[in-house]
């Protein structure tokens, strides 16, 4: 393909040329995709992984074993507490004269409501003090403890459950985030492990314990004091919650896989939510893992319902004798997890795939153990035999929380928590529910649990075993990103240079399927022009939307005089200086000039005065627009609507001004006075890359360029040089190899 | 003499009926033009507000004006929660989707309304501002009753209101904006789905407002509130129509023009229940056929859903090919199975149910998956093939409408 083509090829040679070039390049692009860049690091690099056998009191005596109690404890008091409300039910059903389907209904709401907190608190959790949250959200959920003995009527019960649900949202997530910082990364396991045994002992013991305080208090309200009593304690937790101490994000991670903790940023980044749940759905092992997490919720939750309706259906077991059978068959897991635990950390500590599929498949002899109990003929025996489903299903459950807190960037833990929790809790639970209650109707218990639990849990488990295959290259992933990050503190603690203004390292980006950029980088100092240069479709467009922030890429980070903004809106970017004029679309068509300055400076709104002043000064900057501001834009020439678009970015006084295709479609003399206004600007000393399909008028602005094809960087350095190559000169003309 | 089928008081309870409608349309346009989603059920969700206001006055002996607040609040705020809940889960959807989600929310308002708590006397009329009658107004001989003044005050405040709110406002101007060109807005610092969310309350707080007054016009009672939302919601979206989905000032005039000239047709032919329907089924015909006509199909509306290919390296494995096909089968075979194991006639009757609205369902597919178009009306196809396997079968009278003809058969 070097040779150019002979000139005596008719117009038919030459539309099959460049077919069977563009097939080439998608062919080239395809390959490219799907060898991908496969950063695998030996096992001992990942973070945890080979690190020294730890007991649990060393662990916990490395982050300050106070954290570790407080939350401990407040987890069991959020078990007491929801066991409270179903020990409490009948007493309070009679106090206010409602119904059984009311009184159920609100028992089941009120562990629902969860979710409405879960997200929030996880989004709080990645930006805020964790430990003012878990005390702030305590004190709530002591308030609502408390208003919940107070209720008058079956509403403000209600209202008051709503508040408790919503409050205790805090404990997968935040508290989640905060042991993941505060203790190493191979005791995870087991502080779960025993976070999760007290809560379970605690709702095995709360008949007893609430119940008798609800006896003790005498009365048909006594039911009252059960809330009462349970929350003081609670609002002393919360204080002690304040006084724990804030781990620095990601300490853990850094100390294994670096050896050293980096420097708190300045400025925290503030990750937006969107861009936050794209990079956590690129998390292979994250989205798969979640399925299984939606086959934990189906068996666990619904199993107890449904198993206590068949013992009654089938064997005509009463409360009191169903509730001994629970309880039996509810602490031999207990009894079993510590161990379990230990073993998990251990796994992880030599091979975190194999913890991971291990824990996958303890789900899926669940789908053969569960008819098996349900064939049995007598009460015991059903017991004895749910003895075993239960102890797999509660120790995939309690190791729920340390994979999570292994496989998502600690940037993002607090939200990634979050959507486990959503999973596990809506997709399990609460839909879980809602399917079986639909099919104990038409079908009786047993047939409902087996249609329910079979099939999701073999799913379930399959997908959490799949997801162990992506697990090295997702903690690869975090150890190139940490290793990055250290990088270039060093070079900064060094002194080499100064901060450029712009830097992009790395960057991957897909849209949905198809990835179009592989791991560009390229850095704009102050006061700078960079041109970025390259064929049709090779993704010059895509890396300006990348750094404006309207995208988000799947790898590789982008900062702004040093600190990270890959995850920040762009709203906020645009606060902090960085304005993107996009090809062609830069106004807004059916609002006039003066309207789109309007829109342009949006951000000032709320000071009249200081807007006023940036739009006088565009305005003076082009007179052309001046004369016409109540001219529709899509009047305007086209000349003159990039003029506008400029306008526009330049309300903001940017830093960096990302342009791109300035000459579009322009007639040869329009194009000459923007080059002129972009020549003023970067005298000014903004930073300035420009994307462009004209070599040309790249090449007289700019004082380096970037030359990209194929979504790659193929050459990089002052643009003199790139002059002197015809070979990529020619790529962009012709759409051929450039060599 | 014109007097004898048109008369002042018949424009003038014509005119505010169409207010309404007007209101309503408002309320469809906005959303439109924000969102690009026919929101259909924009009368269903203002009935959550209404149905909340009656509650609070008749039932639990609010204060009116307290009530009204906080119907109006709670109206607005479901617009919000709809918005969050739904619309933004499916912001980047094909659009038919979204338009199934509006289908969907319309029955979900529907079903919050009867869920709310029963009334103990189900005859009380709607509570209403302005109570009894006002004879002879200003000596024009009409007759307006106090719902009627009260609708005359209040759409065109809220009307110009509004209007005025989104041309003249920055934040008013970001509704234009953010439509028109997303991704721009937020590079000037507007945030795209802020600005949905506040356009769905604001079209959920039109909607409890124009169902409030339109219940209180009308003197419904307040057990059987649920049977007003789809006929109005009809009017106004041939308002919104007439006015390509664009024009407020439009799409209030053609409100208030169907309220008119339904009033006046009503009034004519009192017999012809359905002549009004039909006469509007016209009306958007028309106005479509001058939409498309007028834009040059500049607008894509794509329905139809993108499906993704089968990867290369899946398409190689005898199951992922037979996929489709094995789905029929089991479907089938269930089919086949299904009476064996459940004995019960009613169960029976039940799933024989369930399989005429898959079928139904099956139509609408084939219509989406291939054509991209949404039927929305399929059932009405079905409910005509039932009535000639009834006529077929049965035998049936047709009063078709004119004079005395009737077509009749015995059956066969």
């Amino acid at each position: 393909m070097s040779d150019p083509s002979p000139p005596e090829v008719g117009s038919a040679g030459l539309a099959a040329e460049m077919t069977s070039s563009v097939l080439d390049a998608e062919a080239e692009r395809h390959a490219a995709q799907d060898q991908e860049r496969e950063v695998l690091f030996a096992d001992e690099l990942l973070p945890g992984v080979g690190a020294d056998p730890m007991t649990l009191k060393e662990g916990l005596g490395l982050g300050g074993a106070f954290t570790f109690w407080v939350l401990l404890i407040l987890n069991s008091f959020d078990e007491l507490e929801a066991a409270a409300l179903s020990v409490l039910a009948p007493d309070i059903r009679d106090t206010f004269g409602v119904s059984d389907g009311v009184i159920t209904f609100t028992v089941a709401a009120s562990s629902s409501f969860l979710i409405l907190g879960a997200l929030p608190m996880g989004y709080l959790a990645d930006r805020c003090n964790r430990a003012r949250i878990v005390g702030f959200a305590s004190t709530a959920f002591g308030v609502m403890v408390f208003l919940s003995g107070m209720a008058v009527n079956a509403f403000t019960l209600f209202v008051a459950r709503l508040g408790v649900g919503v409050s205790k949202a805090n404990t997968g997530p935040v508290h989640g985030s905060i042991i993941a910082d505060a203790y190493p990364i191979g005791v995870r396991g087991r502080i779960s492990g025993a976070t999760q045994s007290a809560g379970a002992v605690v709702r095995i013991a709360s008949p007893l314990l609430v119940g008798g305080i609800a006896v003790a208090a005498g009365g048909t309200e006594g039911w009252r004091w059960a809330f009462f009593i349970l929350g003081i304690p609670v609002f002393f937790l919360a204080f002690l919650a304040f006084r724990m101490p804030e781990p620095r994000r990601g300490q853990q991670e850094m100390g294994s896989v670096l050896g050293t903790v980096l420097d708190e940023p300045k400025e925290p980044e503030r990750i937006s939510i969107e861009a936050a749940f794209s990079r956590l759905k690129q998390i292979r092992t994250l989205r798969t893992v979640l399925i299984g997490f939606v086959a934990l919720g189906f068996s666990l939750f619904t199993g107890g319902v449904l198993g206590n309706l068949y013992l009654e259906e089938r064997f005509d077991l009463d409360a009191l004798e169903r509730g001994i059978l629970g309880t039996v068959g509810g602490i031999v897991p207990v009894l079993i997890l510590p161990f379990a635990a230990k073993r998990f950390d251990a796994l992880y500590r030599k091979n975190p795939a194999r913890a991971l599929r291990l824990t996958g498949a303890m789900i899926m002899p669940v789908a053969v153990l569960i008819p098996l109990q349900y064939s049995m003929p007598t009460p015991l025996l059903f017991a004895v035999m749910g003895i075993f489903p239960g102890i797999f299903m509660f120790i995939a459950f309690t190791m729920i929380g340390p994979i999570l807190q292994s496989i998502v960037p600690y940037r993002l833990r607090g939200l990634g928590g979050a959507l486990g929790s959503l999973y596990v809790f809506f997709g399990g639970a609460t839909v879980g529910a809602l399917i079986a209650a639909l099919l104990v109707d038409i079908t009786g218990p047993r047939p409902a649990i087996l249609i329910l639990a079979v099939p999701s849990t073999l799913i379930g488990g399959a997908m959490m075993m799949r997801g162990s295959a992506f697990v090295r290259n997702d903690l690869s992933l975090v150890v190139a990103e940490l290793r990055e990050e250290l990088a270039e503190q060093e070079r900064l603690n060094k002194g080499e240079g100064e901060v450029p203004a712009l830097q992009v390292h790395g960057i991957d980006f897909s849209y949905g399927q198809v990835q179009v950029l592989f791991d560009v980088g390229f850095e704009v100092r102050k006061g700078e022009v960079l041109a970025l240069l390259g064929t049709n479709g090779a993704g010059k467009s895509t890396i300006l939307r990348a750094i404006s922030g309207i995208g988000t890429p799947s790898r590789g980070v982008v900062r702004l005089h040093g600190s990270t903004i890959t995850f920040v809106t762009p709203e906020r970017r645009m606060k902090m200086g960085i304005q993107l004029l996009p090809g062609g679309k830069g106004v807004f068509p059916d609002m006039t000039v003066a309207e789109n300055l309007e829109m342009g400076a949006f951000a000032y709104r709320h000071d009249p005065v200081d807007r006023d002043r940036r739009i006088e000064h565009v305005l003076g900057l082009f007179s052309d627009l001046a004369d016409r501001q109540d001219q529709l834009a899509e009047s305007l020439s086209g000349g003159q609507q990039q003029m506008l678009a400029l306008a526009m970015t330049l309300l903001h006084e940017p830093e960096v001004l990302l342009i791109d295709e300035l000459s579009l479609g322009l007639a040869p003399v329009v194009v000459q006075d923007l080059l002129g206004i972009v020549g003023r600007l970067k005298e000014s000393g903004m930073s300035i890359v420009i994307v462009e399909q004209s070599f040309n008028i790249a090449l007289a602005l700019s004082d380096r360029a970037v030359f990209l094809e194929k979504g790659q960087v193929r050459f990089e350095g002052p643009a003199s040089e790139l002059a002197e190559r015809d070979d990529l000169a020619r790529a962009v003309f012709l759409g051929t190899d450039g060599g | 003499m014109v007097a004898t089928w048109i008369t002042r008081q018949l424009v003038f309870d014509g005119v505010v009926t169409g207010l309404l409608y007007a209101l309503l349309a408002m309320g469809i346009v906005l959303i439109y033009r924000a969102t690009r989603v026919i929101n259909f059920a924009v009368g269903a969700i203002g009935m959550v507000g209404t149905g909340l206001l009656a509650l609070l006055v008749v039932e639990w002996g609010v204060p009116f004006w307290i009530a009204v607040v906080v119907a109006l609040v709670v109206g607005t705020l479901y617009g919000v929660v709809l918005e969050l809940v739904v619309i933004r889960r499916l912001f980047d959807s094909p659009r038919v989707i979204l338009l199934v989600a509006v289908v969907g929310i319309s029955q979900l308002s529907l079903l919050i309304l009867t869920a709310l708590p029963d009334f103990t006397s189900k005859g009380t009329l709607f509570p209403r501002a302005l109570g009894g009658t006002y004879e002879d107004v200003f000596g024009s001989g009409i007759r307006a009753s106090g719902p009627q003044v009260s609708i005359l005050v209040v759409v065109p405040l809220i009307a110009l209101g509004l209007a005025g709110f989104l041309t003249r406002t920055t934040i008013g101007k970001t509704v234009k904006a953010s439509a028109a060109n997303r991704d721009l807005a937020r590079l000037v610092g507007i945030n795209p789905k802020l600005v949905s969310t506040f356009v769905w309350a604001i079209g959920a707080g039109l909607a409890t407002v124009s169902m409030s007054l339109l219940s209180a016009q009308t003197n419904a009672r307040v057990g059987t509130l649920a049977t007003l939302g789809p006929s109005t919601i009809v009017r106004a979206l041939a308002a919104a129509v007439v006015a390509r989905m664009s024009s407020f000032p439009r799409a209030f005039a053609a409100g208030i023009a169907i309220g008119v000239a339904e009033n006046v047709v009503q009034f004519n032919y009192l017999d012809q229940s359905g002549l009004v329907d039909f006469l509007l089924i016209v009306v958007v015909l028309v106005a479509v056929y001058f939409h498309s006509r007028g834009r040059g199909e500049t607008q894509p509306f794509a329905f139809a859903p993108r499906v993704n290919p089968v990867p290369e390296r899946l398409r190689s494995v005898w199951w992922v090919r037979q996929i489709d096909r094995v789905g029929f089968w089991l479907l089938g075979l269930g089919a086949l199975i299904l009476p064996l194991v459940i004995t019960q006639p009613s169960r029976h009757l039940t799933f024989a149910l369930v399989l005429a609205f898959a079928i139904a369902g099956l139509s609408v597919t084939v219509l989406t998956g291939w054509s991209g178009q949404l039927s929305l009306g399929q059932m009405a196809f079905a409910g005509f093939g039932a009535f000639l396997t009834a006529a077929l079968t049965r035998g049936i009278n047709w009063d078709i409408g004119f004079g005395d003809t009737t077509i009749s058969n015995a059956g066969i």
